[in-house]
């Protein structure tokens, strides 16, 4: 059920969990995912927000 | 992509997603870098907001890390595997902030195609944090205070009531009491916002932060960069430079300078100057040594600001911009060296020479 932007993915899923990567791979990552139909991307007004794709699982 | 992308990447991503229960117990320490006696307050007060479901107000200057704050108080709280929305109220449009928050139906305005939920039921269950609250029209200043009163909203459009279980946590670097004064911000929307008050600290009073935050950007830096460039370290004058600046862009600026350090930095030691201080102290008449410090400080600001323009105008090329400054090739990429001037695009001609 979390969401969050690239950025807060990049800080909060993924520094805690040992992987230090930049954020543009974290947004090639995540645009990989959303083309494997794992997480979906929302725009938010001037926001971009990743979560895992529901009903997709 | 690595890890992220390959296979079984899907696992790696669904674990690394955050959790209640205490799995990923680094989750704030990973994040919130410092140990002056100023932030461990600040740590120790967003560990206590955290566990209480209230409104939080955050202020602090600019690039303090009033976002960081934010998602701190998210992902230490219940609400950790829910939404963190967060938006930026002074880059909506005034005339789309109420349908942006509280959504639309379908044909509320022209170019309403579609209903919209809102940004206040994507965060449902979560977090949503609004930036700049001080540019918000008093419209919708309305709207929000509504909204905070009994958490009942309608979309823009629409005559069905409806709630939502979402906890505000708002920021500003603006004052906002002096902007109730001026009747620019509604005083009972203040008072809805600053249940709990959260004020980041500006990094010059932050003591030895401002090391210990180099220190941890040049690590990830090492981290994500490793494969494509050398690991680096600081020269010793270096790290004494960034604590003789003010750093009025605060932590922002630090990680900028940093990371644009690193990445001009062709060796294995990063070295140089310190950024030019606007908060030096004036020069004291009579005072020999500070007289030739300014000296210094002068010819260096003379020599860094000449170099630059010049080795703008040649583009980057050293050969070209020394033979129209009339120096030496030599003696002129020294100065370049010195000032860390060098672009790679510079190199590039110049090697080809």
């Amino acid at each position: 059920m979390c969401a969050d932007s690239a950025e807060g993915v990049q800080q909060w899923w993924l520094r805690p969990a040992g992987f230090e990567v930049s954020l543009d791979l974290v947004v090639a990552g995540l645009r990989v995912l959303e083309g494997e139909g794992v997480v979906e991307c929302r725009r938010l007004g001037t926001r971009e927000i990743w979560r895992l794709r529901r009903g997709g699982d | 992509m690595g890890n992220i992308a390959g296979p079984g990447s899907r696992m790696e991503l669904k674990d690394a997603m955050p959790r209640t229960g205490g799995v990923m117990v680094d989750i704030a320490e990973s994040n919130l870098l410092g140990s002056s006696p100023q932030f461990a307050h600040v740590i120790a007060q967003i560990r206590r907001i955290a566990k209480f479901d209230v409104t939080v107000l955050i202020g602090g200057e600019t690039g303090t890390g009033k976002e960081l704050g934010a998602r701190a108080v998210h992902y230490l709280s219940a609400r950790a595997s829910r939404p963190f929305i967060a938006v930026n109220c002074g880059a909506l449009a005034d005339s789309l902030v109420e349908s942006e928050l509280f959504g639309h139906e379908r044909g509320a305005f022209t170019d309403a195609r579609q209903a919209s939920p809102g940004l206040v039921s994507e965060a449902e269950g979560g977090t949503l944090f609004l930036d700049e609250i001080d540019t918000l029209s008093p419209k919708a200043q309305a709207s929000l205070l509504r909204f905070l009163q009994d958490g009942t909203y309608r979309r823009v459009g629409g005559t069905q009531t409806r709630t939502t279980d979402v906890r505000m946590i708002a920021a500003s670097n603006a004052n906002l009491d002096e902007m109730v004064k001026a009747r620019q911000f509604r005083r009972d929307l203040l008072y809805r916002l600053k249940v709990m008050p959260l004020v980041m600290p500006p990094l010059r009073e932050r003591g030895g932060d401002v090391l210990e935050l180099a220190e941890a950007f040049l690590t990830r830096l090492n981290r994500q960069y490793g494969a494509q460039t050398s690991r680096k370290c600081f020269d010793p004058a270096f790290l004494a430079s960034l604590q003789r600046y003010s750093w009025p862009g605060n932590v922002r600026e630090l990680e900028h300078f940093v990371q644009r350090e690193y990445l001009m930095c062709e060796g294995q030691v990063i070295l140089g100057g310190p950024p030019q201080d606007l908060a030096q102290a004036p020069v004291q008449a009579g005072d020999d040594a500070a007289f030739k410090q300014a000296k210094a400080r002068a010819i260096a600001d003379f020599e860094r600001s000449y170099v630059a323009s010049a080795m703008a105008r040649a583009r980057g090329n050293i050969t070209q911009a020394a033979r129209m400054a009339g120096q030496d090739r030599s003696a002129f990429s020294k100065l370049v060296s010195k000032y860390r001037l060098a672009s790679v695009v510079g190199q590039e001609q110049d090697s080809g020479e």
